[in-house]
């Protein structure tokens, strides 16, 4: 009966240790869940963004949940996604925020519950340590001045579209422009903030021009804003090139307007390896390989008619039969 | 007879021809005439023959949806629905022509559109689901199977022979006047005579002041519902397809922000929100007045942040006239 006793007891000791050991494995082997949040999944940018996300997930064996906003004037419906992900347990969050001030109060509460955050590009304003990775929004508007104010040699009008005026990426873009181009008194600026949609660039660009039969160029912050700008200097009856455009990326058939001749100029960065590079972050984030606070920021170049043909796309282009 | 007394019938004939005016009726075509004055004054630019033009282009877009929400808002409903069938609209416009060219492609995606206008009548009239409702659940709807069809991709690469078709609609010019505002005037004609002149108008109508008179007169009302809801999704993709023609491009949100446009548009221009009162003339003041408010203060260099607020308080006190008249 003694003997029994010990070996069930031996038995039931090693059952408990292989049980411990493999419940350890269970938990290693669980997926990584992620949520990517971006604020309007229907831009174009965001759209290759997204081919970058799931790229990279796929790579590293994470499960990704993509959320859109559905516009920047969504914060409510960004908050109330990001409160449902960390009620979800998720494991972390790449944000891309409607507003840079109305987010600030959940990103708080997401990094003082540890949830590993990387917010991406669309800056949310919380003075808490936190992963970014962005685009310098005042390099960018300085581009898009420097080359409208050397095409209009220093004199000229120029109508500014930096899309929502919410948007902190925007705001820096539109002080990036605003502050280069005040070195130059001949240039007049004027700024319109509109919806980042087509019909918006297109209705606010043709008032304008006929406001200012006199305008030279024109600045615009998204594919969307850029097409209906396009479209409306070709309504007004502007000879190609009489009004200059620069846009930012090159989607949303942009590519054939400037080999047209109807965009001059785009503002470029590679935005999918920029998604790419997030995830690596947050993933790194999650197994306590990185630390916040980190601040990365990628490169932005000009690209023009003259070198439409020969820049490295394999950063910002995703393959024409992906569609998602 | 003293100057005291020639003063003082002078003030009292102005006083007795101000009160003989039908405001009611010519209140808002001459604030309309009042605005075009007031803004040509501000920059003259503003009535350059460019500008109307590109203006009423715009107009007619607006005009389109603005009688689709008439319908529904003399049936005492109110549709919430648009301008994501707008973006549907615009979606399997394009994604129709990539397969039929760019005429039956048009065709096929308006008619997609008016099926979302369908079935918030099917569920309204049949389902007893009150408008409000069931026309927010098809704007869910709607919004969410663009989405997931596009992945939120922005619909481009026509050919160049499509391109140049479906331009035309959009962009177009027929003679002097932009090819939207010849269709426009067309179907709001059509329109026009739906509700005056035909019996079905005159039971839209009844249906709006009085819904069980209606049915207790053996009227078919739901047949009412169901043709109501459908014009106003037609309408509103129509007026997606001459966006999307104008702009050759699909567009997820395209119709996004137009809802508010048509509903104020629509209310604006003497449609009563308590149904039954109102038409399509009245539609088309709206969407004018409108189109060249916006345009005009843009013009006149007027923020855009301003430009929101004249909008919106313009769009506020056409709503409160609207139910203090009804009220009376």
């Amino acid at each position: 009966m003694k003997k029994r006793i010990v070996v069930m007891t031996v038995l039931a000791c090693l059952f408990a240790t292989g049980l411990i050991f493999t419940a350890g494995n269970w938990a290693i082997a669980k997926d990584i869940e992620i949520a990517v949040m971006v604020p309007n999944g229907v831009d174009p940018y965001f759209t290759a963004k997204r081919y970058g996300y799931e790229k990279e997930c796929e790579k590293l064996g994470v499960k990704m949940l993509f959320f859109d906003a559905g516009g920047y004037s969504n914060v409510n419906k960004q908050i109330g996604q990001i409160e449902d992900m960390m009620q979800r347990g998720i494991d972390g969050i790449i944000l891309g925020a409607t507003s840079a001030e109305g987010t600030v109060p959940v990103v708080n509460k997401v990094i003082e519950k540890g949830v590993p955050l990387v917010i991406d590009n669309l800056d949310s304003r919380t003075k808490l340590p936190t992963l970014r990775i962005m685009k310098n929004g005042i390099l960018v508007g300085q581009l898009r001045a420097a080359y409208i104010v050397e095409q209009l040699q220093g004199k000229g009008k120029v109508l500014l579209l930096p899309g929502p005026s919410a948007v902190a990426l925007c705001q820096e873009e539109h002080k990036g422009f605003v502050d280069y181009a005040k070195h130059f008194p001949g240039i007049k600026v004027i700024t319109e903030w509109t919806p980042s949609s087509p019909d918006a660039g297109m209705t606010t660009v043709e008032g304008i021009l006929q406001a200012n039969p006199d305008l030279n160029a024109v600045a615009c912050f998204s594919p969307p804003l850029t097409v209906g700008a396009v479209k409306a200097i070709q309504a007004s009856g502007c000879k190609k090139g009489s009004v200059i455009v620069v846009g930012q990326m090159l989607d949303a058939g942009m590519e054939k307007y400037m080999e047209d001749g109807w965009l001059q100029a785009t503002v470029m960065c590679d935005h999918i390896e920029m998604a790419r590079e997030a995830v690596r972050m947050l993933v790194k984030e999650i197994k306590g390989e990185l630390s916040p606070p980190l601040y990365c920021e990628i490169d932005h170049y000009l690209v023009t008619q003259n070198d439409l043909k020969n820049f490295d796309r394999t950063g910002s282009s995703y393959p024409k039969e992906w569609r998602k | 007879m003293n100057a005291d007394n020639v003063v003082q019938e002078k003030v009292s004939f102005n006083i007795k021809f101000i009160e003989r005016i039908d405001w009611e009726k010519y209140g808002l075509p001459m604030a309309f005439i009042c605005m075009l004055i007031v803004f040509t004054l501000i920059n003259p630019a503003f009535f350059s023959f460019r500008n109307m033009i590109q203006t009423t282009r715009q107009g007619a877009i607006l005009f389109l949806v603005v009688s689709g929400q008439t319908f529904a808002l003399l049936a005492r409903g109110i549709d919430l629905s648009q301008g994501s069938v707008m973006g549907l609209a615009s979606i399997a416009i394009i994604s129709s022509i990539y397969t039929l060219g760019a005429y039956a492609g048009s065709i096929v995606g308006i008619l997609m559109g008016g099926c979302c206008g369908l079935i918030n009548g099917v569920l309204i009239a049949f389902l007893g689901i009150p408008p409000i409702l069931a026309t927010l659940g098809m704007l869910f709807i709607a919004l969410g199977v663009e989405l997931v069809y596009t992945g939120g991709v922005t619909l481009t690469n026509l050919s160049d022979i499509d391109q140049a078709h479906l331009f035309w609609f959009g962009g177009g010019m027929v003679g002097p006047i932009p090819t939207p505002v010849v269709f426009a005037l067309i179907i709001g004609l059509l329109l026009y005579f739906l509700l005056k002149r035909t019996a079905f108008g005159r039971e839209i109508y009844l249906f709006g002041s009085n819904a069980e008179a209606t049915y207790m007169a053996g009227i078919p009302t739901k047949r009412i519902i169901v043709t109501v809801y459908t014009l106003s999704a037609l309408l509103a993709s129509l007026g997606a397809f001459f966006l999307t023609a104008r702009l050759s491009m699909g567009f997820p949100h395209l119709g996004e922000g137009w809802l508010v446009l048509a509903i104020g548009g629509a209310v604006l221009g003497g449609n009563s929100v308590l149904g039954g009162k109102g038409g399509i003339w009245q539609a088309l003041l709206g969407a004018m007045v409108i189109s060249f408010l916006d345009n005009g203060l843009i013009v006149s260099g007027v923020s855009s942040f301003a430009r929101e607020a004249v909008i919106g308080a313009v769009i506020i006190f056409a709503c409160l006239a609207s139910v203090i008249r009804g009220r009376s």
